[in-house]
């Protein structure tokens, strides 16, 4: 396999990752050329998607630097925990996020706690992939607990170049 | 230390693991390995568990993120990283992650005795001593 013909099979590898469906190494990434020829939007499709998924959140405001808290809050209770958080709250947050995604193996935990607000909160890695540029994503869970009520959210966030990571 | 749950991770990537100079047999540890690998806890590695672990290793020995592994960042969570030199088929020595994948694609397959598609712990063990004391 050549190098250009792998990077051309690193969507699908990751797409197959994404929906734990790689159910042979060998042979799925063998395979992974002749899907590709059979259905190249669909492929295309996927990877543009999480592309345009970066684009919206730099749009949002997420820009070049570090992960977006409305975007890495958004997912919980509709936004609604955001509102919850004040800003250390919310630093603390990203910041474990920031852990996370970057050192934490999947499954592994990363944690904050605000002794001020008493609010706290975790992040776990939940799965590995990589897209074709070669850029990682990591799909995850979070909690938040704010006044003793806990609320569960997942995502993806990908890593940029500037090695930050954004929230799809 | 930051770097164990890798190290730990490796040793199952191997199947033939060695860890980094740092820590000598220590990390040759395929049961603690295959523990973090059964993601289901069913007692068995399935391929997708499989995989899943070693794109796991290849992102985390990927110290500069590029998307590639060059064999210095390799040398650090992967046992006999020579294993993977004919993978690197542009000779520039880094490989891909598909090329990865594909490269330890065999290991599998070599450590399913009984060819249920799943690896027991005995099964791990046996391939890891076995290339553990291969020349």
């Amino acid at each position: 396999m050549t190098r250009e013909n792998a990077r051309r099979l690193a969507p699908l590898v990751a797409l197959a990752f994404a929906l734990g469906a790689c159910a042979e190494i060998g042979r799925g990434v063998e395979t992974a050329g002749e899907k590709i020829q059979e259905n190249p939007k669909a492929v295309l499709g996927t990877v543009v998607g999480a592309a345009g998924g970066g684009l919206i959140a730099a749009a949002a405001g997420g820009g070049a630097g570090w992960i977006v808290a409305g975007s890495l809050l958004g997912g919980l209770a509709g936004g609604v925990v955001g509102h919850k958080l004040d800003a250390r709250d919310k630093r603390m947050a990203e910041e474990a996020a920031a852990r996370a995604f970057e050192h934490n193996q999947t499954g592994q935990t990363s944690t904050w706690t605000n002794p001020d607000t008493g609010n706290s909160g975790t992040v776990t890695p939940t799965k590995t992939y990589q897209l074709a540029s070669g850029q990682y994503c990591r799909r995850y869970t979070q909690t938040i607990n704010v006044g003793g009520e806990p609320q569960e959210a997942s995502g993806t966030a990908c890593r940029g170049s500037d090695g930050t990571w954004q929230i799809q | 230390m930051r770097f164990t749950p890798v190290l730990v991770l490796a040793t199952l990537l191997g199947f033939a693991a060695a860890a980094p100079a740092t820590d000598g047999a220590a990390k040759h540890d395929p049961k603690a390995a295959f523990t973090e690998t059964d993601e289901n806890r069913d007692g068995f590695i399935d391929r997708a568990e499989f995989v899943a672990r070693l794109v796991e290793i290849f992102f985390h020995g990927d110290r500069d993120k590029d998307g590639l592994l060059t064999f210095a960042e390799m040398e650090l969570v992967v046992s006999f990283p020579e294993d993977f030199r004919s993978a690197d088929t542009s000779g520039d020595g880094k490989i891909s992650m598909p090329e990865f994948l594909k490269a330890r694609a065999g290991s599998f397959d070599e450590a399913d005795a009984d060819s249920d598609g799943m690896l027991s712990l005995e099964e791990v063990v046996v391939v890891f001593e076995r290339k553990a004391k291969a020349p």
